[in-house]
């Protein structure tokens, strides 16, 4: 028998679901893109070196902020430039924006529905007004970080190779800091209620993939760390693979053969005791389903994903409290450094929300030569298929009917937030 | 609303031809092309509220040119205050695939 799922709703972009059920088994478990190449890597060539993040943010309309940040991060370290106070501190306040904005959506609107059992979003509005007044305001703020910092929100306009061109507005500054401690409460409160969901009891073990930075929870900077192991990024790169199968638009990332998660749970499993003391409050009240997997160690249900997003909304807010406060209370003066280099080739790492965003460039005379570019979702797809062919080991599974079947296989789909429009870079 | 009346009144609507300039807040202070930043937004029809000029950023003209340009002028500011070598300019000009859109609009 073959299920199939022609269109997966509530995720970024198209793709469709094809797999052979064989004896109850689910066998060949394939995503299928369902949008054009868009081919990004080669519009870059030939252009000047700025324009690799300009371009680049145009990848994806969710995660703008992670591409255009991953992007002068690579021309940067092609140029050998350091990037210093307080254009640093604005770059991780505006990625941490872009984690509360890219958070709040899937948390609520793309993700909760399926716990509930809603067949569309409306139902689900309908039935909490409030819950969705609050994540709609959660967002906003995350939304509004990086509007007030970036002077846009979405593709951000003020970053500059080397730091920030313009200042923010002090006053506005001020007021971000008011919101985001009056929202604090609102979005422990979300974390509680994610924490509270039943998750479906399934288990495969995996390799976890993030940044880690032995001084904070690593976002804006760090090295790589696979499971225990860290590892500097360059090592990390030349033990990936990329493959593209056939026809497939979008390629898959294996790691010394093997495949692996990047995002939110890569991220808590790796490195979660470095969160703030709220977020990690929130994480020990959730410990006992972390640690429920199998040995005790990380845990290897990929659908606490959506339970880990929540834990880090709630350590966004404090981390972003924590440096609007350094901010506020002096002057940001601000210059456009000069750029001495003008050759070079650099890698650029980011946590975007989904996981590790890689670009590599090779630029002569300020003008590109060639990009690289590694989606999280390329480096997830491998992986979530893999999971999809495990998955009818989920209790009684082989009793529910082909459309129960289906919900629950967009379940998992949706636990892993794939953003289509990336991985098809 | 304007666009609006007009559809009632039964004519066809026409978009307003200004440049991105006149709604700059850089307008007549800072402007970028005089800092040596090649800016567009002098030949860019409006419309935008000009956000990029506001954070500093040099207008590339996604809107596309408004009509009646001189782009031979555009392209000696480009050289004389942004010193830029003809090539660069064409770089510039042509990222919103608007060069044939820009030999019409000329003058």
């Amino acid at each position: 028998m073959k299920l199939r799922i022609d269109h997966i709703a509530k995720i970024e972009g198209h793709a469709s679901f094809t797999a052979d059920i064989v004896d109850g088994d689910v066998r060949a478990a394939k995503i299928k893109i369902e949008e054009g190449a868009r081919l990004f890597e080669g519009i870059m060539q030939g252009r000047k070196d700025e324009e690799i993040a300009e371009i680049g943010s145009r990848i994806c309309g969710v995660c703008p902020v992670a591409h255009v940040f991953a992007g002068f991060k690579a021309i940067e370290s092609a140029y050998k430039m350091e990037i210093t106070e307080p254009a640093l501190s604005l770059r991780k306040l505006m990625a941490l924006g872009q984690l509360i904005n890219s958070h709040a959506l899937h948390l609520f609107f793309f993700s909760l529905s399926d716990f509930f059992g809603f067949k569309s979003d409306l139902e689900l509005v309908n039935a909490y007004p409030e819950k969705t007044h609050d994540a709609v305001k959660i967002r906003d703020i995350g939304n509004r970080l990086v509007e007030v910092i970036g002077g846009r929100s979405i593709h951000p306009l003020t970053p500059c190779i080397g730091g920030i061109r313009k200042a923010p507005d002090a006053s506005e500054l001020k007021q971000l800091l008011n919101d985001c401690q009056n929202n604090l409460e609102l979005t422990i409160k979300l974390g509680e209620l994610f924490i509270g969901l039943k998750y479906p009891d399934f288990h495969r073990q995996t390799t976890f993939v993030s940044l880690y930075n032995p001084n904070e929870y690593a976002i804006y900077d760090g090295q790589i760390k696979v499971d225990k192991v860290v590892m500097k990024p360059e090592n990390f790169i030349s033990l990936l693979k990329e493959v593209q199968k056939g026809n497939d638009v979008a390629k898959r990332t294996s790691f010394a053969g093997k495949s692996y998660m990047v995002g939110a749970l890569a991220r808590i499993n790796n490195h979660g005791e470095q969160l703030n003391p709220q977020a990690r409050e929130l994480l020990e009240k959730s410990e006992l389903k972390l640690l429920a997997s199998p040995n005790g160690g990380p845990c290897y249900n990929p659908f606490y994903n959506i339970m880990c997003q929540a834990i880090e909304l709630v350590h966004c807010f404090e981390e972003a409290i924590k440096i609007l406060n350094k901010l506020v209370n002096r002057e940001i003066i601000i210059s456009e450094p000069e750029i001495k280099n003008t050759s070079g080739t650099g890698i650029g790492i980011i946590e975007a929300p989904r996981g590790i965003l890689f670009y590599g460039v090779e630029i002569k005379d300020r003008i590109v030569k060639g990009v690289e570019i590694i989606s999280p979702t390329c480096q997830n797809l491998a992986n979530l298929e893999a999971d999809l062919e495990e998955f009818e080991k989920v209790e009684e599974f082989d009793k529910l009917s082909v459309e129960e079947r289906k919900d629950k296989i967009k379940m998992l789909i949706r636990a892993y937030d794939p953003c289509v429009t990336c991985a098809v870079h | 609303m304007i666009i609006i009346n007009e559809i009632l009144e039964n004519k066809k609507p026409k978009i307003e031809q200004k440049s991105v300039c006149e709604e700059c807040v850089r307008k007549n202070k800072m402007c970028l092309l005089l800092l040596g930043k090649p800016c567009l937004g002098a030949i860019t029809l409006a419309g935008c509220s000009a956000p990029c000029p506001k954070s500093g950023f040099m207008c590339d003209g996604c809107r596309g040119p408004k009509q009646k340009i001189n782009l031979n002028a555009m392209k000696k500011a480009l050289k004389i205050k942004a010193k830029l070598t003809d090539q660069e300019i064409e770089m510039i000009l042509e990222r919103f695939g608007k060069c044939n859109e820009l030999k019409k609009a000329n003058t």
